[in-house]
């Protein structure tokens, strides 16, 4: 009795964002992650910014997940706790891949803009990655065959003035079977998925 | 970050004592304060500029200034063993580590401008306006424990993890006028496995008295975003001319730089413009924020030092290069990538054939060989 009575006082550990680390393992599987659509678009060259962190801590993986996987990427950024440099490189080779137009500045303010060479116009699109959550280990995870991660991005599209012509935000979830990939990767493969969309539908 | 396993025996009465030891505060370490938090020594390109002017406001949420603890996950009380676990965050209560963040945070980020010698403090330069606004500052960790009591011995089990610092804020850098130059976020952070906290022994206290190292781990993490604030402003006002401007002219070398990818670092490689020979090369630590893609070899934006040039230094920069080395604008709008000499090259490039690259690689770049 005295047993139960100390059950019913369970509770699971939680992240940063108040989520326990099985929600994050219990996000759909993306074993394969979808490129982004074909580049339709055809306007100005994209100018897309270096991820700004706004986010609680960059990791909520400090603490579900230490020990970086394999991608280098991770390994440069991770003791800085600039997670969101690998989610941008991802995320512009992603959509460079699809044959965006797109051009990378590693200056994230969004007021310091800076033309393409070549160009006189262009597009500029500033991301801050508000959530970051990345599940890679913990005891539990010895257990677990996936890592999983979540982030939440706003995004701004804006003119070579600093119009904004469309903001979204993109919420990109991921769980990779662990070895598989880097689930930072497949995050900016999502975020650029989205971008994708929102150029090819025109803004 | 770096895991410690405790697995310990020991009789109920000791472990009573030793707790009793701790708890009475007879190991209590100095309680730290924010401006205990180190500023990075830097040296910043200087512009003609004036700090007029820094405004430091709170707005963390009400949630991380209270402190917060494992959760117990289970618990098994009997009469002859009781067993219990423990797993969550760690975080002491904001108020361990300052009770005046706006005075704290504008001591430290005034203290950091001064020693990266960027602004003038004083003087006819144009002034600017500096916002901060404090969205996150705490040390955290991670703990798991498990205690087993059968009647007269006690064990633990217990998993801590470093205590990390991490701070972040809004910035805005406007003129005198009020006209916003630049807006950031700004990040801070603090790693024991990263700092020689753990060698000078404090590493063993992580686990005995979490909370001033924790503190202490805010602290590190508060002076870090002082250092990383000065640096964001620097690039904001990286069109600002300097000086002393880059003799682009009359220069005899330049610099390539690649992140490497095992870490925070960087290579840095010197280069004699007319022969192509490699000066020098040495791996540093990356003390300033990404601004390329691992091991891609790009022409240094800071020519080797710590002084940004500014954008139109750097493509007159480029282009003179172009002359003679294969180096273009392929990804990054801001940053030439190197993909070693032309195949047409200038003569005496020509003659240092042996020393670099036989040709540009379309889809990586390359620095010269010695």
């Amino acid at each position: 009795v005295l047993g139960v009575a100390g059950l019913s006082a369970c509770q699971a550990p939680v992240g940063m964002y108040g989520h326990r680390p099985a929600e994050l393992w219990m996000l759909p599987s993306d074993a394969t992650p979808v490129p982004p659509p074909r580049c339709a678009y055809q306007g100005q060259p994209i100018v897309l910014k270096r991820l700004e962190n706004a986010s609680r801590a960059p990791v909520g993986a400090h603490f579900f997940g230490a020990q970086p996987s394999a991608n280098s990427m991770l390994q440069a950024y991770a003791p800085a706790g600039d997670l969101s440099v690998p989610i941008f490189e991802a995320a512009y080779a992603s959509l460079r891949a699809a044959r965006f137009p797109v051009w990378k500045d590693y200056t994230p303010s969004p007021e310091v803009r800076h033309a393409p060479p070549g160009s006189a116009a262009f597009t500029v699109v500033h991301g801050i990655v508000e959530e970051l959550e990345v599940s890679t280990f913990d005891v539990a995870d010895q257990l677990q065959p996936d890592e999983a991660a979540r982030a939440k991005i706003v995004l701004t599209v804006e003119d070579r003035e600093g119009k904004v012509k469309k903001r979204f935000v993109a919420e990109p979830k991921v769980r990779l079977r662990r070895g598989s990939g880097d689930v930072l990767v497949a995050l900016g493969q999502q975020v650029a998925r989205q971008i994708a969309e929102v150029f090819n539908a025109g803004l | 970050m770096r895991v410690s396993e405790v697995t310990s025996g020991a009789s109920g009465a000791w472990a009573v004592a030793l707790a009793a030891l701790f708890l009475s505060g007879c190991l209590e370490l100095p309680r730290p304060t924010l401006q205990d938090g180190p500023i990075d020594e830097m040296i910043l390109a200087r512009r003609a500029l004036r700090l007029a002017d820094v405004e430091v406001t709170d707005a963390r949420p009400a949630d991380e200034l209270l402190p917060l603890s494992p959760a117990v996950r289970y618990v098994i009380p009997l009469v002859l063993w009781n067993q219990w676990a423990t797993e969550g965050n760690l975080r002491p209560d904001a108020a361990t580590y300052t009770e005046d963040l706006r005075g704290d945070m504008t001591a430290l980020v005034r203290q950091a401008f001064t020693g990266s010698g960027s602004f003038a403090t004083q003087g006819s330069g144009e002034a600017l306006r500096i916002k901060l606004r404090i969205n996150h500052l705490y040390g955290v960790t991670h703990d798991s424990s498990t205690s087993y009591y059968p009647l007269v011995y006690a064990s633990f089990n217990k998993r801590t993890f470093g205590a990390y610092g991490y701070a972040e804020a809004h910035l805005e850098v406007a003129s005198a006028a009020g006209r916003v130059l630049g807006t950031r976020e700004v990040v801070g952070f603090f790693d024991p496995n990263l700092s020689d906290l753990v060698a000078r022994g404090a590493g063993g206290m992580i686990t005995l008295r979490v909370r001033p190292v924790l503190a202490h781990a805010a602290a590190m993490a508060a002076g870090n975003l002082a250092s990383n604030v000065v640096l964001a402003v620097d690039l904001i006002v990286a069109g600002h001319p300097r000086p002393t401007p880059l003799a682009v002219e009359t220069m005899k070398t330049f610099f390539l730089v690649r992140a490497v990818p095992e870490g925070p670092f960087l290579e840095v490689a010197g280069v004699d413009i007319e022969t192509g020979k490699v000066l020098s090369d040495v791996i540093v630590p990356r003390w300033m924020e990404p601004y390329s893609a691992i091991n891609e070899w790009i022409v240094d934006p800071y020519h080797g030092g710590q002084e940004r040039l500014t954008q139109d230094e750097y493509d007159a920069l480029v282009q003179r290069l172009q002359a003679t080395y294969d180096v273009r604008y392929v990804t990054d709008a801001r940053s030439a990538h190197f993909f070693g000499v032309k195949r047409a090259a200038a003569p005496a490039a020509s003659r240092a054939a042996s020393t670099l690259p036989r040709a540009a690689e379309p889809e990586g770049s390359q620095k010269p060989r010695e």
